[in-house]
């Protein structure tokens, strides 16, 4: 698999097919909006959706971790996408989340889906994070203080381009001057296009645009 | 036979200069005897009429109270239509009977007050009549029904709608034992199909056919184009008939002009008025146009003061328009039924032939009009049988039951066994069915506290809240649309609607026909498009959701006779033939019993062109297996294009033998599996998913800025395939792709037919019969995998070059 390096913030960032980001100067993983549970959340109001998409993050999530062996892992915010995920999983589930946060040290940074720590889960639950110059975070801010670069996530951002006349739909990473937003992790995680008006505010100037094929990242704009 | 009517109404068919037909006598006949019916009759020949006549007789002598009659008809439009000719009878004999519409436009205060006081006959739609029985009073309220009368059965069996409304009529002969049904259909090719899918036993048996048949021929002739019939290669508008197409308008009071797409109406609407210089009036007519600006035209050609009216498949179904002389097919008619039925608007007297011209848009379609006037003369008929009952919809009456009361699952079973589509159904699909509506039905299974139903002690399963019943109302319904977005101007007037992914793709300042206007996007505001009066070039036409209709067999059959038969050509047009000659000399033409493929270079690629004539679908299918034998071999397929007669697929290498890529192993291969990635499955999937209750309906407007927390139907496809492969929906979306979509049958009775009959011709340049589907739209790119990456490495080459810069 092949990664791409850019750089934000003077710190260096390789960003994985799949939509995660690996920091090799401190050897972290960083994924967003996994969404946890999300096929099982409302089956109180009689919506059953496939109940796999859990199994199905997880098991991209361990063989990331598999690939680049992280020391540290930092789940971006809206990692469960309510109160009582946790509650609701499998056990099946529940034993591949223990193997994980076992086998890399897991910070959780709090989202607006989990805004609480969920009970009985091994890892660290912050607001946001620091490391070296980069904030991590949730939702991406108004400012960044110069400097900083910021690393954020909620958005889901996702790219429709027409290449030679051919339609591609995409999750996409969207990089600024300091500012980097990931494309959501979870299986799913649906996509809000990069031309909204949510993104214009948050780049002043038209950010760098990467997907990912089978095996390698492109960027696109 | 009289002697079944009584005088009041003999007085009153004398009093319209009117003797009752045979066939409204028998229908008489039968309902005094509790049969229920089936009539067979042609347009214009007062079917109406045959069905309601027993309904009004046993209500005439005012002593029955409470819903009677239950009229069901796939329009909203059409049940108003019926109800206001039902006004006329009714108030000229002075009958006690009240008739009323319900569909979803009734206002709530009219629907309580129908819920209280029931009409004596209520007119409504499949999706109303679900409604209606989703309620806790259903059996009440159905119990003293008599009669259901279903109006264009053709056109609703075999559908998902008619699946439905087939379950509620069993639905309602529970509530009430002694209901006879009564089908009314146009002329079709499997009578007997058709009355097992109106009786109430699902058989044949159960229902008495009634037949009135077609005296008269119809009078059909081909339109060429001006220019002395100059047709052009490609094209399915055929906006160069348009000064033909006038003339004959001209000649006539009343003309519908039907085409094959909401596209199509629109530009040759455009067309036609561009050389209007008469100032004829002529109309608009299609299901994207807003419901007033339509009730407008029909008024119009009911007053006669329309000369014509451009039309899609909206004016096909039996509307009473007022007096049509002639109607005018432009592209190809596809089928010979449809085609029959179109005819048959310009039936108002039975016993007077129909006039139809047949307008070509290209030069194949010359060969398949001049096959459908034949046919058509010869009273040939086409069509399938009505395929076996959707799961999906099935699902959703399981959840209509449920809402309406606690039911018992063995008890539901039986009385869908009588239902004809689902006369087949095992009771191990029913049973995964209702596992699927009690909690999702999934191999891996969470969270047993939120199911949707649950079982009492007796075994009767109902529905565990109120609010699961609420939103589950909300769905009711099999008609899955693409969300349409209302156009609208600044100032607030609307113009109609457009499809959700069409106004994505528009930029401020695009231009775009829509209502016969010419509009410029100034930007979508919410869920609305707004959009003004425009000027410009090139408007985009909106491409509107819907599969298009396949070459029916029979159709292609005939062309394929005119084509291999030079002595056939004398009644085509001097361009044609001379065409089909240089075909016949620069390469072959396709021999009966034989698959002509050609092979040839063509812009730096390797081209391959065959000729089965199997149908648009089949041959996208074909598509997608062709284009994956020639990537596992190496050849490096780009795309491929189909239409109903050819398809074209082009590579970057040479493309090898034809007789092994043809091979029956294209059919037995993997093709589960590369049919179920390609982009028809997940689209049938996605209806399936709706349909079924596994997903909500997006109504534009409610969840607006929410999009990136709905989840897609097709990541529920992906999840759902790799956990849950047996999973009872996913059965139900590939039975649904091989029985339409894909045409499977169709293309592997081809392969069958062809095995060692590969006539090869290896060319140095296109043929003159491959120009055609070289000039189609619509061609599929290799999605996924390689190519992709290929492009995306193309565009992210650019950057890398831009940056250096």
């Amino acid at each position: 698999m092949k990664f791409r390096e850019v750089i934000l913030a003077g710190q260096h960032l390789w960003l994985l097919p799949g939509g995660a980001v690996f920091l090799p100067e401190v050897g972290t993983l960083v994924v967003a909006d996994l969404h946890l549970g999300k096929g099982t959340s409302a089956r109180s109001r009689g919506v059953l959706l496939p109940p796999g998409d859990t199994m199905e993050t997880l098991e991209k999530l361990s063989k990331l971790l598999d690939s680049y062996a992280p020391q540290h892992l930092i789940a971006l915010g809206d990692s469960f996408h309510d109160g009582q995920a946790g509650d609701r999983f499998l056990d099946d589930e529940k034993s591949r989340l223990e193997a994980i946060t076992c086998a890399v040290s897991t910070v959780w940074v709090a989202g607006n889906h989990d805004t609480l720590p969920v009970s009985g889960l091994s890892g660290s639950w912050v607001e946001e994070c620091l490391l070296g110059n980069l904030i991590l975070r949730h939702i991406p801010s108004a400012a960044i203080p110069s400097g900083k670069g910021e690393v954020a996530g909620h958005l889901h951002p996702k790219i429709r381009m027409r290449i030679k006349g051919h339609a591609i739909s995409r999750p996409c990473f969207m990089i600024g001057p300091d500012r980097m937003i990931l494309p959501a992790f979870g299986a799913y995680t649906g996509g809000l296009s990069t031309v909204s008006q949510a993104f214009g505010d948050l780049f002043s100037r038209p950010p760098s645009i990467y997907v990912w094929g089978a095996d390698q990242i492109f960027r696109v704009e | 036979m009289s002697e079944h009517l009584p005088q009041r109404f003999k007085d009153w068919f004398s009093r319209q200069g009117w003797s009752p037909r045979p066939h409204q006598l028998a229908m008489l006949e039968a309902a005094q005897q509790g049969k229920s019916t089936l009539l067979i009759a042609p347009t214009g020949g007062g079917k109406t009429l045959a069905g309601f006549l027993p309904s009004l007789i046993e209500l005439a002598h005012g002593t029955y109270s409470g819903l009677h009659t239950l009229y069901v008809s796939p329009l909203k439009a059409l049940s108003t239509n019926i109800a206001q000719s039902l006004a006329r009878p009714i108030a000229d004999m002075q009958l006690p009977v009240r008739a009323e519409v319900r569909s979803g436009d009734t206002s709530g205060a009219r629907r309580k007050r129908q819920q209280k006081n029931p009409p004596h006959i209520l007119l409504t739609t499949p999706e109303s009549l679900a409604l209606l029985l989703s309620y806790p009073d259903a059996a009440q309220y159905f119990s003293k029904l008599r009669v259901v009368i279903i109006d264009e059965v053709h056109a609703l069996a075999g559908t998902k709608r008619g699946d439905q409304l087939a379950l509620c009529a069993r639905r309602l002969q529970q509530f009430s034992p002694l209901l006879r049904v009564s089908g009314l259909s146009a002329t079709v090719a499997h009578p007997s199909a058709m009355a097992a899918w109106v009786s109430p036993t699902g058989k044949a048996s159960g229902v008495r056919l009634i037949k009135a048949e077609a005296t008269v021929r119809p009078d059909v002739h081909v339109l060429l184009p001006d220019k002395q019939g100059y047709l052009p290669w490609a094209g399915r508008m055929g906006l160069g008939s348009a000064t033909a197409i006038l003339t004959e308008i001209a000649r006539a009071n009343l003309t519908i002009v039907f085409v094959n797409s909401r596209a199509q109406a629109e530009l040759l609407f455009q067309a036609l008025w561009k050389q209007n210089g008469d100032n004829l009036p002529i109309g608009l007519h299609h299901g994207s146009l807003e419901a007033a600006h339509r009730a407008k035209v029909e008024e119009a050609m009911a007053q006669g003061t329309l000369r014509a009216v451009v039309a899609t498949s909206s004016l096909d179904l039996g509307l009473d328009w007022g007096a049509v002389d002639q109607i005018i097919q432009v592209g190809a008619p596809k089928q010979i039924s449809r085609l029959t039925q179109r005819i048959g608007r310009a039936n108002h007297r039975m016993d007077e032939p129909s006039r139809a011209l047949l307008a070509p848009a290209n030069r194949f379609e010359v060969l398949e009009c001049e096959a459908a006037r034949k046919a058509v003369v010869k009273h040939e008929l086409d069509g399938e049988p009505p395929r076996a009952g959707a799961l999906d919809v099935l699902a959703q009456h399981v959840m209509v039951t449920a809402c309406s009361g606690p039911f018992s699952p063995d008890a539901l079973y039986k009385e869908i066994k009588l239902c004809a589509p689902y006369s087949q159904l095992t009771r191990m699909d029913f049973d995964k069915v209702i596992q699927f509506v009690e909690d999702g039905g999934y191999a891996l299974q969470a969270y047993e506290r939120h199911q949707r139903l649950v079982r009492d002690t007796t075994g009767h399963l109902c529905v565990r809240t109120e609010r699961i019943i609420r939103q589950f109302r909300m769905n009711i319904g099999t008609i899955v649309d693409t969300p349409m977005l209302r156009v609208k101007s600044r100032r607030g007037k609307t113009f109609g609607e457009i499809d959700e992914y069409f106004a994505s793709m528009l930029v401020p300042g695009d231009t775009f026909f829509l209502g016969g206007e010419l509009l410029e996007f100034l930007g979508l505001h919410e869920t609305t498009v707004q959009a003004a009066r425009g000027h410009g070039k090139d408007p985009r036409v909106p491409v509107y959701g819907g599969n298009q209709l396949s070459i029916s067999p029979g159709l292609a059959r005939h062309v394929r006779e005119i084509l291999h038969d030079p002595s056939k050509w004398g009644v085509l047009p001097k361009s044609v033939q001379e065409w089909l000659a240089l075909q016949a000399k620069r390469s072959r033409l396709p021999a009966p019993e034989k698959l002509l493929v050609e092979t040839f270079p063509h812009k730096g690629w390797h081209y391959i062109v065959a000729y089965p004539f199997e149908g648009r679908n089949a041959h996208q299918t074909l598509g997608l297996l062709l284009t994956k034998m020639l990537e596992e071999t190496g050849k490096g397929p780009l795309g491929f294009v189909a239409n109903d007669y050819m398809i074209a697929c082009w590579c970057v290498h040479p493309t090898g033998s034809m007789a092994e890529l043809f091979s029956q192993d294209l059919m037995k291969s993997n093709l589960t599996d590369w049919l179920s990635e390609s982009a028809m499955l997940r689209r049938t999937f996605r209806d399936v998913a709706i349909i079924a209750g596994l997903i909500e309906r997006n109504y534009p407007g409610r969840e607006k800025n929410r999009r990136q927390m709905t989840v897609s139907s097709d990541l529920l496809y992906d999840v759902l395939r790799k956990y849950d492969p047996e999973h009872i929906l996913l059965q139900a979306t590939w039975r649904q792709a091989q029985e339409g979509l894909t045409d499977l049958k169709r293309l592997s009775d081809m392969l069958d037919r062809i095995q060692g009959q590969i006539d090869h011709v290896d060319l140095s340049h296109v043929s003159p019969l491959a120009v055609p589907v070289l000039l189609e739209q619509g061609k599929e790119k290799i999605r996924g995998g390689e190519g992709e990456d290929y492009l995306l490495a193309e565009a992210d080459k650019l950057y890398a070059l831009a940056e250096k810069a």
